[in-house]
């Protein structure tokens, strides 16, 4: 029986996915569509995993699908780079199971390096792309998707953003379909693709592309809102949401499939009307293909700019300026600009002394994908570059060659996480091997992807629903690519790990690879008796501050110089690391004995906690 | 409030790790239970620890996430300096929820300056609505003897201002679902002092 759930974007997309009768799921995690394998592998009767890379779930989920099943891949925006090759060859393929391809775009860049348009892929990957507004659209359409797959046998995309993928509301749930597996029968024309058949295979891409448009001229996904006046708005997704509240007068035609558009019946709405403002985040992707069908009385990117995040007061402003006669929106207080307050590593990261280490060892750095990056962010602006997954490697050697022939020999240093080493490094540390390069690579095997929100990866040999299979041999890996020199580190013993990163990565002509063993602090709840401030010893030096770290904070004392702070350490928030009683230059932080008082002076207005010192 | 026309718009504004999407979910799961429209949102924030995080609820029909300037009917404050950031949001008619324990941001700390003085801050708010109710959340919490009970006992608060279209317990109800049993009772002490603390 049907009932009704509240459920965010990347859960409802899941449930889809489940009553769907998918059977095989594979994902990268990445923000803003992390969440939905996760959903996804509370369900039974589909296998869920999290591939090593987005290149190797989208092979995982196809070839699923050419084994005649229902399958899901799902990534992040930048994920789609990584498996363009096979998707682009995929695509070309008839389609055998329904395939669906979920992604999460970024406008606004909440928690990715760039703001690229997936909607791109579209044209040029011959797929269709549908995009919902909220959690039951993203639901209906994810089955839909599934179904359009299978009657135009096409990779369907359907596309995300921080707003769909993590907005929650009501969602009509239902049970589980099983569709038949209908198996593979071979045949080199629809599946070798190798010319000629790929050559023929191309040739049906144009019918399927003609057919998709046909559909989406006749299409339920797309929905008309009357309204009065001779202007009318054009958008998708949320956006199409954010209008709807803003001027619920005004036309609206909501874009449910943004490839192919249905250009003939948006010129006939759009004939209805003087002007139709398309409002679409990114590239003017709507706007262009329309232009180019010859609709003219469209005003987009004259207002708006093809690159941030489109808000409701933007879209306001905009209407405005198109001539629309809106209320005016409330006046916000004006206010001076609040202290920033920017992510940190949290207390007890294993980042936290490797970090500081380079720092203090002042050595060129090319950071990676990960938590680690926060290293590029005040006090520790260690890094020197940092661009995609796997890259740091890569970008190390060049650098390298280049510094290197003009004389100079500053050791370069790659360094990358656990997951993102095995998601994309692998090559790069082979070729390091291969071209002679000097590879200085520091591997942070904290056995976590803890940036997504900690889901398990090949270090630790998990799969997403907790079952143990075999886990990667990072020294042995290392080894066999051609680094002879792999030595692991206890990073929480700072002086000692200092001293062997300084010998290694200062030794000229010398490959090799460093790994930090310390897990995740956060996945793995880790909580050792706390560390506190003896404020007498105290010389408000704030050395203690410089490693960032959450609990450390200066405060006031009533014994102390009313103009002198001296740092002082949250209980609650510590979890015992020791870094900042390493770093201490005159010993005034120790740590707590379990079960005993801690007998110092606090700060002013905070009293001692209950039990504290346990 | 009538359910069928008005919308109650509630920002959750806190720091990365207080449980403020938490906080925000357990009022969708109430509303739900009631058979209200709602919609739960993030307006703002990362994945990490430590970063500004905004929560949006919104409970009648309509279609969007979103609260624009000047909508807030309800602002719960995980974090002093928090519930300032969301001042726009606010207006003369916004009931606004402070907890006083503060978080220091690392820009503060980094150069030397201690937390903003606490009485400021809310002047401040209070030069925007009159309707602010302080809960002091560190001294609730170690009543309770437990940190992570914040976002519970802010839920409490919030529920003790009479403003949802729905009881407290039907509230405790979605939070109960959602917790595990060894720590309903410490959660239920942390509700139940959240609403006092509130109430005359």
């Amino acid at each position: 029986m049907a009932k009704t759930e509240f459920l965010t974007g990347n859960e409802a997309i899941a449930q889809a996915v489940w009553e769907a009768g998918v059977r095989v799921a594979t994902s990268y995690p990445g923000s803003p569509t992390a969440q939905l394998l996760e959903a996804l592998a509370r369900q039974e009767g589909l296998h869920c995993e999290w591939s090593t890379s987005e290149k190797v779930a989208l092979e995982v989920a196809a070839g699923a699908s050419l084994a005649g099943a229902r399958s899901v891949v799902v990534m992040k925006h930048v994920g789609i780079n990584i498996c363009a090759d096979p998707l682009m060859t995929f695509a070309y393929t008839k389609i055998n199971g329904g395939f669906v391809l979920v992604v999460g775009d970024d406008p606004g860049m909440h928690s990715s390096q760039n703001e690229q348009d997936s909607r791109c892929w579209g044209p040029f990957g011959f797929m269709p792309i549908l995009e919902p507004s909220d959690a039951a659209t993203a639901h209906a359409m994810t089955k839909q998707a599934f179904e359009l797959s299978e009657w135009y046998q096409t990779p369907v995309m359907l596309r995300l953003f921080d707003k769909t993928a993590h907005m929650g509301g009501q969602v009509t749930v239902g049970p589980r379909q099983e569709p038949a597996v209908k198996g593979f029968t071979p045949d080199p024309n629809e599946y070798y693709m190798v010319p000629p058949f790929s050559i023929y295979r191309r040739q049906r891409l144009e019918e399927r592309m003609g057919g998709l448009a046909e559909y989406s001229e006749n299409s339920s996904l797309h929905e008309e809102f009357p309204g009065t006046g001779d202007i009318a708005v054009l958008a998708a997704g949320h956006l199409a949401l954010y209008t709807r509240e803003l001027a619920p007068e005004v036309p609206l035609f909501r874009i449910g499939m943004v490839y192919p558009l249905p250009v003939e019946r948006i010129r006939v709405f759009a004939s209805r009307f003087r002007k139709v403002v398309v409002i679409e985040e990114l590239l003017p992707f709507i706007e262009k293909d329309l232009r180019a069908a010859g609709i003219n009385n469209l005003e987009g990117k004259a207002h708006f700019k093809t690159y941030g995040e489109i808000t409701p007061e933007i879209i306001h402003q905009a209407l405005l300026a198109a001539g629309l006669d809106l209320d005016p929106l409330p006046v916000a207080a004006q206010l001076p600009a609040p202290v920033p307050r920017t992510p940190m590593m949290c207390a007890g990261c294993p980042h936290r002394p490797v970090i500081r280490i380079l720092k203090d060892l002042k050595i060129t750095a090319h950071g990676d994908i990960g938590c680690y990056l926060m290293g590029s962010y005040q006090p520790f602006e260690v890094f020197v570059s940092s661009i995609s997954m796997g890259a740091s490697l890569g970008l190390a050697m060049g650098m390298e060659k280049v510094q290197a022939a003009d004389g100079a020999h500053p050791p370069n240093v790659a360094v990358i996480g656990d997951s993102t080493f095995v998601h994309s490094a692998l090559p790069a540390l082979v070729n390091a091997s291969y071209n002679g390069h000097v590879a200085k690579v520091l591997i942070l095997d904290n056995r976590a992807t803890s940036m997504t929100g900690g889901q398990e990866n090949p270090s630790t040999g998990k799969d997403v629903r907790g079952g143990q299979h075999q886990s990667f041999d990072y020294p042995g890996f290392c080894r066999v690519a051609g680094v002879s020199d792999v030595v692991e580190i206890d990073q929480f013993d700072y002086d000692q790990a200092k001293k062997v990163l300084k010998e290694k990565l200062e030794q000229p002509d010398h490959s090799v690879v460093l790994i930090a063993t310390r897990p995740c602090a956060l996945k793995y709840k880790i909580k050792e008796p706390h560390f506190y401030v003896d404020p007498d010893i105290c010389i408000g030096c704030r050395t203690c501050i410089s490693v960032s770290c959450p609990p450390i904070s200066m405060q006031q004392y009533a014994h102390k110089p009313a103009d002198k702070l001296n740092s002082f350490i949250d209980e609650n928030g510590c979890v015992g690391c020791s870094v900042c009683a390493q770093v201490c230059p005159v010993h005034a932080i120790k740590r707590s004995e379990p079960g005993q008082q801690v007998d110092v002076p606090r700060p002013v207005g905070m009293p001692a906690e209950e039990g504290a010192g346990s | 409030m009538n359910a069928s026309t008005k919308r109650l718009k509630i920002l959750v504004a806190g720091v990365g790790g207080q449980g403020a999407l938490t906080a925000a979910r357990f009022l969708g799961d109430a509303a739900m239970a009631v058979n209200l429209p709602v919609i739960v949102g993030q307006l703002h924030g990362m994945s990490q620890r430590g970063g500004a995080v905004e929560c949006s609820v919104i409970i009648g029909p309509g279609h969007s996430s979103h609260i624009g300037d000047g909508e807030a009917d309800v602002v719960m404050g995980l974090e002093p300096l928090e519930a300032k950031r969301s001042l726009a949001k606010m207006s003369k008619h916004t009931k606004c929820v402070v907890n006083l324990g503060k978080i220091v941001p690392f820009s503060l700390a980094m150069r030397g300056e201690s937390y903003p003085e606490l009485e400021p801050i809310l002047a401040y708010i209070r030069t925007v609505t009159p309707h602010l109710y302080t809960v002091d959340g560190p001294a609730l919490v170690r009543q309770t003897g437990i940190s992570r009970t914040l976002n519970v006992a802010m839920l409490g608060a919030v529920a003790g201002l009479d403003m949802l279209p729905f009881g407290h317990e039907v509230l405790w109800q979605a939070i109960e679902k959602k917790i595990p049993p060894r720590f309903l009772e410490v959660n239920r002490r942390a509700f139940d002092l959240g609403v006092s603390s509130v109430s005359q």
